[in-house]
C-alpha cells in the first residue's frame, strides 16, 4: 500500500491545473474594459472607489440585514450540539458523525435549489426557508430536553437518539446552506463588475461576520445564564460563572472544535488561556453532578433568540422584498469620486 | 416589457417605420427574456472552470482547519493551538487588500488572470515545499512541534488563498453569461463543499491509523494518507 503525501499531491495538482488554465482559458476583455470606466490608476483612488460602495443606500440596508439575521438561531448553531453531548451522550461516537452530517447537506442542498437560486428572484426562497430553519432548530432543543429521560438508570443513551439528532441536524443544515447559496446568488446579481472583487468580498465578509458574532456570544453567555445549585462552597467557586467570570466549564473537545472554527479570533487570547486552563479541571458531566442545573441558560437563550427572530422577521422581510425589486442600476457605484450630497439613511 | 401601443403614439407614422419600430421592440423584449432565462449552452466550460477554481481555493483552507486536529493527536499544548488560530486571520481580513487586486492588473494578460495565475503557482509551490518539512514541524511523542514555522507557512498559504478568493469572486461576475450569473453561487457552494470533503473530512479520516485499521487485515502504524510523502 503506497502512502500518498497529501500536500505533495495537491501541490502538484495546483501547478498542473494552473498551467492548464493559464494556457487554455483566454480571459474576455470585458473585465478590463469595465474597469477602465473609472480610469483609476492609483491604489489610493482604488480604495476610495471601494469605500464608495458604502454610500449606496441599499447597501446599508443589506448590511444591517446581514449582520442581524443570524441572531435568530444563535442558540442552535454552536450551543445545542454541546448541550446534547452534556446530556449524557458519549463524546467519541458523536463528534465524527456530526462532522460528516454536514457533507451531504453542503453538497446536495445547493444542487437541489440551483435552478431557483439562479433565477430572477432568489430571495423568495431565502424568505421561504426561514420558518423551516427555525422549526428544525426548535426540534433540536426538544431533543436535547428529552434525551436525559431516555437514558435508563446507570446506562448509556440508546443508539436511536444519535440518529434522531443527526437527521434533524442534516435537515437544519439543508436550510442553512440553501440560505447561504441564495444570498450568494443575490450578491452576484447586484455586484458592480467594475469593482467586482471588492464588492463581492465586502458583502461576503459582512455575511461571514454576521454569523460569527451571535454564535460566539451565545456560546460565551450560556454558562453565565445558567443557574446552578452547588452543594459546597468550594464547588460553587470552582464552577459557577456567576461568581467568577473567567471560569467557564468546557471540555477540551469543545476547544478543538472552537479552534478549527476560528471564532476565537474575536475573543482575545488572554481570556482564551484562562478558560482553557479551567476546562482541564472539570468536565461538564462531572460538573453537572456536583452542581446540578436549576435553570439551563440554553433554554433562556432559545427564548431570547426566538423573540429576536420574530422581530427580525417582521422588520426584515419587507426590506428584503424591497431590495430584491430594486433596479440593478441602484446597486452600481457612481462614476464621480466626490461624495453624493444627499445621505439619507433609509431604515 | 414594452408594449407596442406605448411606442407608437402617432397613428400617422408610415407603415415601414411602424414595422421597424415593432421589430426593435420585439428585439428588446426578447433580450429581456434572454437575460432572465438561464441558458447553459456555450457556458458549460466556464461553469466547470469556476467550480474548479472554487475547489482549488478550498483545499488550503480545509487543510489549515485539519492541522489543529492532527496537532492534538501529536500532543500539542493548548497554547500552541491558540497560536495556530492566527492562520485564519487573512481570510477574514481579505477586504483590506481587495481593492488592490481589483485595480492593479495587466490588460494584456487579463484583469483577473494577472493575479490568479501567479497566486496559484505560489500556493502550489508552497504546498510542495511544505510537504518536505511538515512531518518534522508537527512533532511527535519525542519532539516538540515547531509551531512558529507551521503558523508562518499556513498564514502565508491562507493569505494566498484569500487573494485567490477575491480574484475568483470578481471574475465570476464577468466569466459567465449574464443570464447564468446565479449559477456562480452554486459553483461557490459546491466547490467549497467538495474541497472541505477532500481537504478536511477525508484527510482526517484517512490519515488516522485507527480509522484505516478498521478496514485493513493487518493493522499498521500509519494511515493511507500521510502529510508528507512516501519518497521524501
Amino acid at each position: 500500500m503506497v502512502s500518498l503525501g497529501f500536500f505533495w499531491f495537491w501541490g502538484i495538482f495546483f501547478i498542473i491545473a494552473n498551467t492548464f488554465i493559464a494556457v487554455i482559458k483566454k480571459e474576455s476583455s470585458e473585465g478590463s474594459e469595465v474597469s477602465n470606466e473609472h480610469k483609476e490608476n492609483s491604489i489610493w483612488k482604488a480604495y476610495k472607489l471601494g469605500i464608495k460602495i458604502l454610500w449606496i443606500p441599499s447597501i446599508r440596508i443589506l448590511m444591517i440585514l446581514l449582520i442581524t439575521v443570524k441572531a435568530a438561531w444563535a442558540f442552535h448553531d454552536d450551543v445545542s450540539f454541546f448541550k446534547f453531548l452534556d446530556s449524557g451522550i458519549s463524546n467519541e461516537k458523536m463528534i465524527p458523525l456530526n462532522a460528516i452530517s454536514v457533507v451531504p447537506a453542503r453538497i446536495i442542498a445547493p444542487l437541489i435549489i440551483a435552478k431557483y437560486a439562479a433565477g430572477p428572484t432568489p430571495m423568495k426562497l431565502y424568505i421561504g426557508v426561514i420558518p423551516y430553519r427555525t422549526l428544525f432548530s426548535l426540534i433540536g432543543v426538544l431533543i436535547v430536553y428529552l434525551t436525559p429521560f431516555t437514558i435508563p438508570k446507570n446506562g448509556v443513551a440508546p443508539s436511536y437518539i444519535y440518529f434522531v439528532y443527526l437527521i434533524n441536524d442534516i435537515l437544519y443544515m439543508f436550510c442553512l446552506f440553501s440560505m447561504y447559496a441564495t444570498m450568494t446568488a443575490f450578491f452576484v446579481k447586484i455586484s458592480d463588475p467594475s469593482v467586482g472583487g471588492t464588492y463581492m468580498t465586502m458583502l461576503n465578509t459582512i455575511d461571514h461576520l454576521g454569523g460569527i458574532w451571535p454564535n460566539s456570544l451565545a456560546l460565551w453567555l450560556v454558562e453565565y445564564m445558567t443557574w446552578r445549585n452547588c452543594a459546597s462552597t468550594k464547588d460553587l467557586i470552582n464552577s459557577n460563572s456567576m461568581v467568577n467570570g473567567t471560569h467557564v466549564s468546557y471540555d477540551h473537545i469543545r476547544i478543538m472544535l472552537l479552534c478549527y472554527e476560528y471564532y476565537l479570533l474575536i475573543s482575545n487570547l488572554h481570556r482564551l488561556n484562562s478558560f482553557l486552563f479551567s476546562c482541564q479541571q472539570f468536565s461538564p458531566i462531572e460538573l453537572n453532578k456536583r452542581c446540578p442545573i436549576v435553570i439551563d441558560g440554553f433554554y433562556i437563550e432559545t427564548f431570547i433568540c426566538l423573540i429576536l427572530g420574530l422581530l427580525w422577521y417582521k422588520w426584515g422581510i419587507p426590506k428584503i422584498k424591497y431590495l430584491e425589486q430594486e433596479p440593478l442600476k441602484s446597486w452600481r457605484i457612481s462614476k464621480q469620486i466626490k461624495e453624493p450630497s444627499e445621505n439619507r439613511f433609509i431604515l | 416589457m414594452i408594449s407596442h401601443e406605448e411606442v407608437l403614439l402617432n397613428s400617422s407614422v408610415k407603415d415601414t417605420e411602424r414595422n421597424q419600430v415593432n421589430d426593435a421592440v420585439e428585439q428588446l423584449n426578447e433580450k429581456e427574456e434572454e437575460d432572465r432565462t438561464q441558458n447553459l449552452k456555450g457556458d458549460k466550460g466556464n461553469l466547470a472552470l469556476l467550480l474548479l477554481l472554487y475547489m482549488l481555493q478550498g483545499i488550503p483552507l480545509a487543510s489549515s482547519s485539519a492541522i489543529p486536529m492532527l496537532l492534538q493527536k501529536r500532543g500539542a499544548t493548548y497554547q500552541q493551538q491558540a497560536q495556530f488560530t492566527v492562520t485564519f486571520w487573512p481570510f477574514t481580513l481579505k477586504l483590506l487588500w481587495a481593492p488592490i487586486v481589483d485595480s492593479c492588473f495587466s490588460a494584456r494578460f487579463g484583469r483577473r488572470k494577472s493575479w490568479l495565475i501567479p497566486v496559484q503557482y505560489l500556493i502550489g509551490l508552497s504546498m510542495i515545499g511544505l510537504s518536505f518539512y511538515i512531518d518534522q514541524w508537527m512533532g511527535d511523542e519525542n519532539n516538540a512541534a515547531n509551531i512558529g514555522l507551521l503558523v508562518t507557512v499556513f498564514f502565508m498559504l491562507t493569505f494566498f488563498a484569500a487573494t485567490q478568493d477575491v480574484c475568483v469572486d470578481g471574475w465570476s461576475l464577468t466569466l459567465l453569461k449574464r443570464c447564468n450569473l446565479g449559477y456562480a453561487s452554486i459553483c461557490n457552494s459546491v466547490g467549497h463543499s467538495i474541497a472541505s470533503l477532500l481537504g478536511y473530512t477525508l484527510f482526517i479520516s484517512l490519515e488516522s491509523a485507527e480509522f484505516c485499521n478498521i478496514f485493513r487485515s493487518k493493522p499498521q502504524a500509519d494511515g493511507i494518507i500521510t502529510v508528507k510523502g512516501e519518497n521524501v
